[in-house]
């Protein structure tokens, strides 16, 4: 299949001299689309540093990142916002909702900063794969934190991304939940033919992604 | 050129009405004078002198034509053949009209010929750029050489355009499906002949054997036996290739029916109850209170086959008089089902490798044992086209021997 999301040769270094800190060593991937990918590392491996950068929220020391054939570094900041909102979705770890909306707003508020029309039939069937379709009038801290993952996630579907991207989406759920999640996860990507890109530190749920690829002192590699 | 016939014919028709009306009036203006100087000639031979006719003229009231003033012009012959000054005038008249007209139709013509050419090179332009791009689509090539400018001038052309973007998209992406299912057939063809070579020359080794005829009995019968364990190996493996190359090459379709998945689960049970009955392993239901019907749609047949192979691999790597539990745990959007032995377990580095096609544990228990390298695959394979998954648990491990494996099933 094609290749949506490629790195060339990408470097994150901090610091410099003696205390430089390589976060991201000559990455080399390229993601497929429609691929559930999970990068895999422990804390401090680089894994968070890869995925911003894999997102444009972050610029690299060295190296490229193609979408498509977009080489997304050597777009304007303004365009490169446009770009990331348009293309991208993200789901992190805190969830990151609007406290004083409802669910429903929460889900189409990165719609409507684009000014693009809701596509209200989409966002429902969204919700109701999802499973939250009794809670879109709830504001979100009424919400477990599976619920409020569920919430997540379907703002990033919502806006019809060529990719995802999620940052440690269970890093605040217990264990359960977080294969429910990550299989939801899996399953709407897939019903949705979006391409997933998860960073995470738990083998467990990493199992259930198509493809593994591990992350240690910034070097990735493809697990065997 | 079609198009054109009826501008040029239009043309023709609006110059013919003016050369008409412009001949028209010269006639008539040649007739007025004749009918003019006839009339002076009448009214001189009746004595009226020039001026008093003029004034009769302009008044109108010497309205009959002057037919013996005509005859008298005819007689003195200026009326023969038109040849007189005023016939002169109307003939030029008229050949100037002819003239004008015959050179405004040529423009006319030039300017629509023009037009014409121009809209046939944007055409043919257009046209070649299409049939340009089916020759790269013919090659394999789905690039479309359509010209930004076509856009909004002809509207058939800009919808063939839209159409043909598609379909290179689509081409595009059948092509690229096409080349997996060959990489993937590839793959798998490798993978079968190289499980398929190790129990063959075994086989062939121990018939070459027997063949030389020089051993007595018992190691005869001991390698008849060896030859009956590498045949029933064999048995084993092409069962699972054949499932495994249905569920490939799509001829296995799950479809997924309302059932009460806890019978589909406690059929598998009794499918491998034997094995594990004979090993003294109890296989456990756990949390009762959840075990009423749970009617979810899903393939019976495979979905089972799913249960028994994880269940099967229980058994088979656990030690005797052990344990397998069972639970079944409603979650808000999949059915969670775990299947937890005191076997040997999996080191946690290989996690992500027992789902993978023929891949086999390398420790001493796993070679031991008979299997395929299979069954885990498929199990997955078909958890997946539920929209459901199979994982390994490591979070139960740590204190405890044995593996938990862990099956998510969709509610709808």
């Amino acid at each position: 299949m094609d290749t949506i999301l490629k790195t060339e040769h990408l470097c994150k270094y901090y610091g410099s001299g003696d205390n430089q800190v390589r976060a991201v060593k000559d990455a080399n991937i390229a993601i497929q689309r429609g691929e559930f990918t999970a990068i895999v590392g422990k804390s401090g491996s680089g894994k968070s540093t890869l995925l911003h950068l894999l997102g444009g929220l972050d610029f690299p020391t060295s190296g490229k990142v193609w979408m498509k054939d977009k080489d997304m570094f050597a777009l304007k900041e303004d365009e490169l916002a446009v770009f990331r909102r348009r293309k991208i979705g993200f789901i992190f770890q805190a969830f990151n909702l609007v406290s004083s909306i409802n669910v429903w707003e929460n889900i189409v508020l990165p719609i409507g900063l684009d000014g693009k029309e809701t596509d209200e039939n989409f966002v429902r069937d969204i919700i109701k794969t999802l499973g939250i379709e009794g809670k879109v009038q709830n504001l979100p801290h009424t919400l477990s934190g599976g619920q409020q993952q569920r919430v997540a996630i379907a703002r990033a579907l919502a806006s019809k991304p060529d990719v995802i991207l999620a940052d440690e989406p269970t890093g605040n759920l217990d264990s359960k939940t977080s294969d429910e999640v990550v299989g939801l996860l899996k399953m709407s990507a897939q019903k949705y033919g979006q391409t997933l890109v998860m960073i995470t530190h738990d083998q467990d749920i990493a199992q259930i992604a198509d493809r593994i690829l591990v992350i240690e002192d910034g070097e990735v590699v493809e697990q065997g | 050129m079609r198009k054109f016939l009826f501008p040029v014919i239009i043309g023709i028709v609006v110059l013919a009405l003016a050369d008409w009306y412009f001949i028209t009036a010269a006639n008539h203006s040649y007739e007025e004078k004749i009918k003019i100087l006839s009339v002076m000639i009448e009214e001189q031979e009746k004595g009226t002198d020039s001026l008093a006719t003029a004034a009769g003229l302009l008044k109108g009231a010497l309205g009959s034509y002057g037919e013996a003033g005509v005859e008298r012009l005819k007689a003195y012959g200026y009326l023969a053949g038109q040849q007189n000054s005023f016939g002169v005038e109307r003939k030029a008249s008229i050949r100037n009209t002819v003239l004008f007209s015959a050179a405004a139709f040529l423009l006319y013509l030039l300017s629509l010929g023009l037009l014409y050419g121009q809209c046939r090179r944007q055409w043919q332009g257009e046209l070649r750029a299409l049939s340009q791009t089916l020759d790269k689509f013919s090659k394999h090539i789905y690039e479309l050489e359509i010209p930004e400018k076509m856009n909004g001038k002809e509207k058939e052309i800009d919808r063939i355009a839209g159409q043909l973007s598609a379909l290179s998209e689509q081409l595009r992406y059948n092509e690229e499906r096409l080349n997996m299912e060959k990489e993937e057939t590839r793959s798998l063809v490798t993978d079968v002949s190289h499980q398929l070579k190790t129990p063959v020359a075994g086989l062939k080794t121990c018939f070459e054997i027997l063949n030389q005829g020089n051993l007595n009995p018992e190691e005869e019968q001991e390698f008849l036996a060896q030859c009956m364990r590498q045949l029933a190996g064999l048995e084993t493996l092409v069962g699972a290739l054949v499932n495994i190359s249905r569920m490939e090459t799509g001829m296995i379709e799950i479809r997924r029916e309302p059932a009460d998945i806890l019978e589909t689960l406690v059929s598998a049970v009794n499918r491998v109850y034997l094995k594990a009955e004979g090993k003294q392993i109890a296989i456990e239901f756990e949390e009762t209170e959840d075990l009423k019907p749970t009617i979810i749609p899903h393939d019976v047949k495979w979905l089972c086959e799913a249960f028994i192979n994880i269940l099967e691999n229980a058994v088979k790597y656990s030690p005797v008089n052990t344990q397998i539990r069972v639970r079944m745990i409603r979650m808000a959007t999949f059915l969670r089902i775990e299947i937890e032995d005191q076997g040997i377990g999996i080191p946690k580095e290989n996690y992500h490798k027992i789902f993978k096609r023929f891949y086999r544990g390398e420790s001493e228990e796993v070679r031991k044992a008979e299997g395929s390298g299979v069954g885990l695959y498929l199990t997955r394979e078909i958890l997946e086209r539920h929209g459901g998954s199979v994982t390994v648990s490591s979070r139960y491990g740590s204190k405890r021997r044995g593996s938990t494996f862990v099956v998510q099933i969709p509610y709808d």
